[in-house]
């Protein structure tokens, strides 16, 4: 059997199916927690569906962040088209946003999963996509919480199915909502935002997440405020929402679904979700979010073209 | 029924039934080694590249052919480092398929020309190690297409080729293409 091994590894070698890349050094990668320049308005870019290479909007996106000048970026998941591989990190998403690494908290999509266990993806951002093949982590920036979760549990063709076995699922009482409750006990802030891939509630035309309804009540129940997450590609901000899709100020969490940061085409709406305030589909951008100690401001700064505008400011949960 | 298919089977039939009632088939077994390449048209990491396998088959009196095989492709591995940290994946598959076809033979009989149908299923395994973590995992993914063999004989013994082109109806998948070198004993 270890003949065979040995054979079937030589001959992929010969057959020059096998090569290294070299990676960025991590030296620079993300230390946490993220020091904002002003503690009391730490400034964050968020958006997700980036890379695409040839055909991306992305070297424009980025150029949206450079202007802005943030504290930290958030990529919210398929963060590479279209297979998440080591060649679409180095080659099309480093030479954009590539930039912005040390600062960058990624969270993990489907996408990424076409490649082994999205293995670049984590091998990419050193230690800022969480723990390798887990892709949950939490920090503090500013005065807010932060909490990185994993949400490819299902439902993606795309996704293999023992992949919720990689960072214990989505349930009530998988490892990952464990490690949240934990977390969220560990961490009582004022302000606590989450990120994660597939949204909760989107009008945008892949539907909304319904296996991340678990994680989100735990969010609620912690009072948890903000959760960004991509997929969709579109622009979308919600009312404050309960996990059972009603609007609830009091106890909600505001959605915002930004997957506009390069990836065409963006994506129709069938149908618009309850809670849905505002949808634009025609508009590649990235959103600016100013964390304050008690709220938070946001603002989607579009790409060159674009006009669309959405602003506001809201208070965190008392 | 459409008028082609109709058609198709009609011929299909009268063929059987003439070279039968001519006596030209015997019913007969044959195992065959197969070494060859296989790719898709995807940009992915592959898990098929150069493969070996094996296939039992059977044709009837009438030259309806039916095999089962099995393949395996050693796909590939790809690595990334820095001064800190090591990343490596290597993604290979197995491929399990059932088959039927049909058996004409010309130049006298020496070269037989087999078309076929085949169904089957990659099991394609994963791997990824990053700093000192490692994940693996097996995923099935459906497959079928044409497939048509070109052996020559020599007595109980044929070499020939294998060509096959396979279509993934999984939302992620691209169609494969892939080329053996056949060789086998037929009883």
């Amino acid at each position: 059997m270890r003949a065979l091994r040995a054979l079937a590894l030589a001959a992929i070698y010969v057959s020059g199916c096998s090569r290294t890349r070299e990676l960025p050094p991590c030296d620079a990668s993300p230390a946490l927690p993220v020091t904002p320049k002003d503690p009391s308005a730490a400034v964050i870019v968020a958006a997700g569906d980036i890379a695409e290479c040839p055909g991306g909007r992305q070297e424009e996106t980025a150029a949206l962040v450079e202007q802005i000048g943030p504290d930290a970026v958030f990529t919210l998941g398929d963060t590479t088209y279209p297979d998440g591989t080591l060649d679409e990190f180095l080659d099309c998403y480093h030479p954009s946003w590539g930039k912005f690494r040390p600062i960058t908290r990624a969270v993990v999509g489907n996408h990424e999963y076409h490649a082994p266990r999205a293995g670049p993806f984590f091998a990419y951002f050193c230690g800022g996509a969480g723990a390798p093949f887990e892709g949950r982590a939490s920090f503090d920036i500013g005065a807010w919480h932060v909490v990185m979760l994993n949400s490819n549990c299902g439902g993606d063709l795309d996704v293999p199915a023992s992949v919720p076995d990689d960072f214990g699922g989505c349930g009530p009482d998988s490892p990952q909502a464990r490690w949240l409750k934990g977390d969220l006990a560990a961490h009582p802030s004022r302000c606590t935002l989450a990120m994660w891939h597939h949204p909760r509630f989107t009008s945008g035309e892949h539907g909304s997440a319904d296996s991340m309804r678990d994680l989100w009540r735990i969010l609620q129940d912690a009072g948890a405020d903000v959760v960004l997450a991509g997929h969709a590609h579109l622009y979308e901000r919600f009312a404050p929402m309960n996990a059972e899709g009603q609007i609830d100020v009091a106890r909600g969490m505001r959605g915002f679904v930004v997957g506009t940061g390069g990836k065409m085409p963006l994506h129709a709406v069938d149908e618009v979700h309850a809670g849905s305030e505002v949808r634009n589909l025609d508009t590649h951008g990235v959103l600016r979010l100013e964390l304050r100690s008690e709220g938070y401001a946001w603002r989607f700064v579009p790409a060159a073209g674009g006009s669309f505008a959405d602003e506001g400011e809201a208070a965190c949960h008392d | 029924m459409s008028r082609l298919t109709c058609a198709f089977l009609v011929s299909l039939v009268t063929t059987l039934f003439t070279q039968t009632a001519h006596g030209e088939t015997g019913h007969r077994w044959s195992v065959d080694a197969r070494l060859g390449y296989a790719t898709s048209w995807t940009t992915g990491q592959s898990y098929l590249g150069a493969a070996t396998g094996l296939i039992g088959g059977w044709t009837f009196r009438v030259p309806i052919h039916v095999e089962l095989g099995a393949a395996y492709h050693v796909g590939s591995i790809e690595s990334a480092a820095n001064d800190s940290l090591v990343y490596w994946s290597r993604r290979r598959s197995v491929f399990v398929h059932a088959a039927a076809g049909y058996d004409r033979t010309i130049l006298a009989g020496r070269l037989l020309v087999r078309p076929r149908l085949i169904l089957g299923s990659f099991f394609i395994v994963d791997e990824a190690e990053l700093g000192g973590a490692m994940r693996e995992g097996i995923e099935p993914r459906f497959a079928l297409g044409p497939g048509v063999d070109f052996l020559f004989r020599f007595g109980a013994l044929h070499a020939g080729l294998d060509a096959r082109a396979l279509f993934v109806p999984s939302h992620v998948a691209a169609p494969i293409g892939g080329l053996f070198g056949v060789f086998g004993i037929t009883r």
